[in-house]
């Protein structure tokens, strides 16, 4: 188990434009559930793409979800983890902060 | 600005000749980097990512841990939790926000009620919580130890906390920052870097002001003449006898610059400033730096 501070493991912040830098990767990715259909679910993200969600367990009963999974493909996602942000989220807000995140001015504060 | 305990210990720091005034010498430099040595007795509340802790934890010199050039004491991070712990008198989380993972521990207080236990069971994995606290250092292992832990509802505040660590990131390195002053930040930094060059640099150098004539520039209150004749007074002898100098001393030492108008103005000026004061009579002034 992990002690102190470790960032071997990072899980960038990204919207579906940044996804196919990620190809491979570990990934947080975060919209709105289009649908849902059996372990599959569509989701639209921050910049308005439309990415395909493998589900490991079943999809949150939510409007937004964050997501935690490794890229695929540029438009798909298998998950392992995901976590709830209920129904009031600002998605344009947070895509702001995808691309400041992943800039190079700012992207040491981020990522190793 | 000027009622924190640090001011006073950077206007003492000029006592021991310690580095107050020289960084007052790089025109303009002033409100920025002298603020270095009032962070010392400051408590700060940074909003910081797991990524930035790290790297300061392992840049670290002496006891204090340092984020863009600032010493940090409290920090507020968001994270998800991804396990938590009990462990007799403290409760231990591993917490990840993306950029990486942190050991937050939180003392259990002795009168642990069931409100406490309550809002403890709150902080399960999968979660988001907001956490404030400081970095210890104990050991080998960096971990924070929590004063407060909460979970976070509102998940906008994710994007919020993210983006307050980058304007406080900016603000810090370009907006009032030390070397990159001059540089200067967006038009949004403008405004808060003029009320600190105000605040910090007016202050502490009319104030205090250091023995060298470099303290005083321009930009602080006093003109050309007034800051030229407050080297007089600054100089050493000046500074040694009980008396100061008179009027008529300035106007020797000034080799025939200013007229006995010129400096009596500039006198007037800096008494009402008060830059200097009168000793034995109303012709001879000392500097209040000494």
């Amino acid at each position: 188990m992990a002690t102190g501070l470790d960032i071997t493991a990072p899980c960038p912040r990204v919207n579906a434009q940044l996804m196919g830098e990620f190809v491979g990767k570990k990934v947080r990715l975060v919209g709105r559930i289009d649908a849902v259909e059996g372990s599959t679910m569509r989701l639209r993200t921050s910049d308005d793409g439309t990415v395909t969600v493998n589900l490991q367990g079943v999809a949150p009963q939510c409007q937004f979800v964050e997501v935690e999974g490794v890229v695929n493909s540029p438009n798909s996602l298998t998950e392992e983890s995901s976590c709830s942000l209920a129904d009031n989220f600002d998605l344009s807000n947070y895509n702001e902060l995808c691309k400041l995140a992943n800039s190079p001015q700012y992207r040491h504060m981020f990522l190793p | 600005m000027y009622g924190g305990g640090g001011n006073f210990e950077a206007g003492a720091s000029q006592f021991n000749g310690a580095g107050f005034m020289p960084t007052q010498g790089n025109a303009g430099g002033g409100p920025g980097s002298s603020k270095k040595s009032f962070d010392s007795k400051q408590q700060t509340l940074r909003a910081v990512t797991i990524k930035q802790l790290y790297d300061a934890s392992n840049n670290r010199v002496d006891d204090s841990l340092v984020i863009d050039g600032k010493e940090i004491t409290n920090v507020t991070l968001v994270g998800k939790v991804l396990s938590a712990s009990e462990s007799g008198l403290t409760y231990g989380l591993i917490i990840d926000d993306g950029t990486g993972t942190a050991a937050v521990k939180i003392w259990i207080s002795d009168d642990d009620s069931e409100s406490d236990r309550q809002r403890r069971a709150e902080w399960r994995p999968g979660m988001y919580v907001r956490v404030h606290g400081h970095i210890s250092s104990f050991g080998k292992a960096q971990e924070v130890i929590a004063f407060n832990i909460r979970p976070v509802l509102d998940h906008n505040e994710i994007t919020y906390h993210f983006l307050q660590c980058i304007f406080q990131h900016v603000h810090l390195t370009k907006g009032g920052g030390g070397a990159a002053l001059g540089a200067g930040g967006g038009a949004a930094m403008g405004g808060v870097k003029q009320e600190q060059a105000g605040g910090y640099g007016g202050a502490p150098a009319g104030g205090f002001g250091g023995p060298p004539a470099a303290g005083y520039n321009p930009n602080q209150g006093l003109t050309p003449i007034q800051s030229d004749i407050m080297a007089f007074f600054n100089a050493p002898d000046a500074q040694n006898g009980d008396a100061g100098i008179s009027i008529d001393e300035v106007l020797a030492r000034s080799g025939g610059r200013y007229s006995l108008v010129q400096v009596r103005e500039a006198v007037d000026a800096l008494q009402n400033e008060g830059h200097i004061y009168s000793t034995i009579d109303e012709n001879h002034f000392k500097s209040c730096t000494c």
